[in-house]
């Protein structure tokens, strides 16, 4: 079943893995409360006692768990640039894992990524680059995309291991060469924003199709496409 | 500087002539290759043009990681990605 996703679920799937790995309940709560606030409003403008009035929690555990209030800001910041690649990511995993049919994968496969693209907000985009260019001023919050970065390249390389595992993908190619190309679709979409002619999602879905299957479905007969 | 294109709508309008004038130089290369019969034609030259540019502005990905990507290995990602639009049907007998 494709999933239907939304901005807002885009951000609330985010991150399982380092979720689990660093964050206790109470702080992602308020990190979570962060990245409600952020799509609507500029870190800029959050104040530490908004957060704990629409979170429910106290001024002590924010500070038990976070070093200030920049570092809760710069942790919700990571995780909205991570949270719709890990999205895709584990979309990925789910289909190599379901299906030993490479057809059926690249169908699932498709559907999904077309509507990610006619689902995602354009907003979304911007807002990662904006968390880049926020970096370029504050090390400490550089310091988190780093990390955060390196694990979801990581991320991209293990899955397409799986696939050259199955025998779908070329195993010549660089893993860390697709890594960052299959990244760097998700950032450059913030291109079409700037000109006045936008191209339709539903094109961007179909040739973002054809990127994946060109990489990960690259031993994959052709004429069997279904 | 892409940041502030986005965010501040006076210059947004300054560079958007400016984006499309990009935007048609990669139309009229993938348009060549189409004319040519060489080129993927289930990929409009303006989802090219984008995708191309997305690799270019995306390779700042690699500037925020520890670890970087091997030059020589970047470039033949993107050859392969050139081979695969522009030269769909050269490869595919098409």
């Amino acid at each position: 079943m494709v999933p239907s996703l939304t901005l807002g679920l885009a951000y609330h799937a985010k991150v399982e893995l380092s979720r689990a790995k660093t964050l206790h309940p109470t702080a992602q709560k308020l990190v979570d409360t962060v990245i409600e606030m952020l799509e609507t409003t500029s870190y800029k403008n959050i104040k530490s006692e908004n957060v704990l009035l629409r979170s429910g929690i106290s001024r002590g555990p924010l500070y038990h768990h976070f070093a200030n209030f920049d570092d809760l800001i710069e942790t919700a910041q990571a995780q909205i640039y991570v949270g719709h690649i890990s999205l895709v990511v584990n979309e990925l995993i789910r289909i190599a894992k379901k299906t030993n049919d490479p057809y059926e994968a690249q169908m699932i496969l498709r559907n999904f990524v077309i509507n990610q693209a006619v689902t995602y907000s354009s907003n979304n985009y911007g807002q990662r680059i904006g968390i880049i260019y926020n970096a370029t001023f504050v090390p400490s919050l550089k310091a988190k995309l780093i990390n955060s970065q390196e694990e979801l390249t990581q991320q991209w390389i293990s899955v397409y291991q799986l696939f050259v595992a199955k025998g779908w993908a070329d195993p010549a190619i660089d893993t860390r060469g697709v890594s960052i190309l299959m990244q760097s679709t998700f950032i450059g979409r913030v291109l079409d924003e700037l000109s006045d002619i936008h191209m339709e999602p539903q094109v961007w879905g179909e040739v973002l199709t054809v990127l994946i299957d060109s990489f990960f479905f690259r031993l994959v007969p052709r004429e069997n496409v279904g | 500087m892409i940041y502030n294109v986005v965010s501040v709508p006076s210059f947004r309008a300054k560079v958007a002539g400016l984006q499309e004038e990009l935007n048609k130089e990669w139309i009229k290369l993938y348009q060549i290759c189409l004319d040519r019969q060489w080129a993927d034609p289930s990929v409009t030259p303006r989802a090219f043009a984008l995708m191309m540019q997305s690799m270019i502005i995306g390779r700042v990905i690699d500037d925020i990681s520890d670890t970087h990507i091997v030059l020589q290995e970047w470039i033949e990602v993107g050859l392969r990605l050139i081979d695969k639009f522009c030269f769909f049907r050269v490869y595919n007998h098409g």
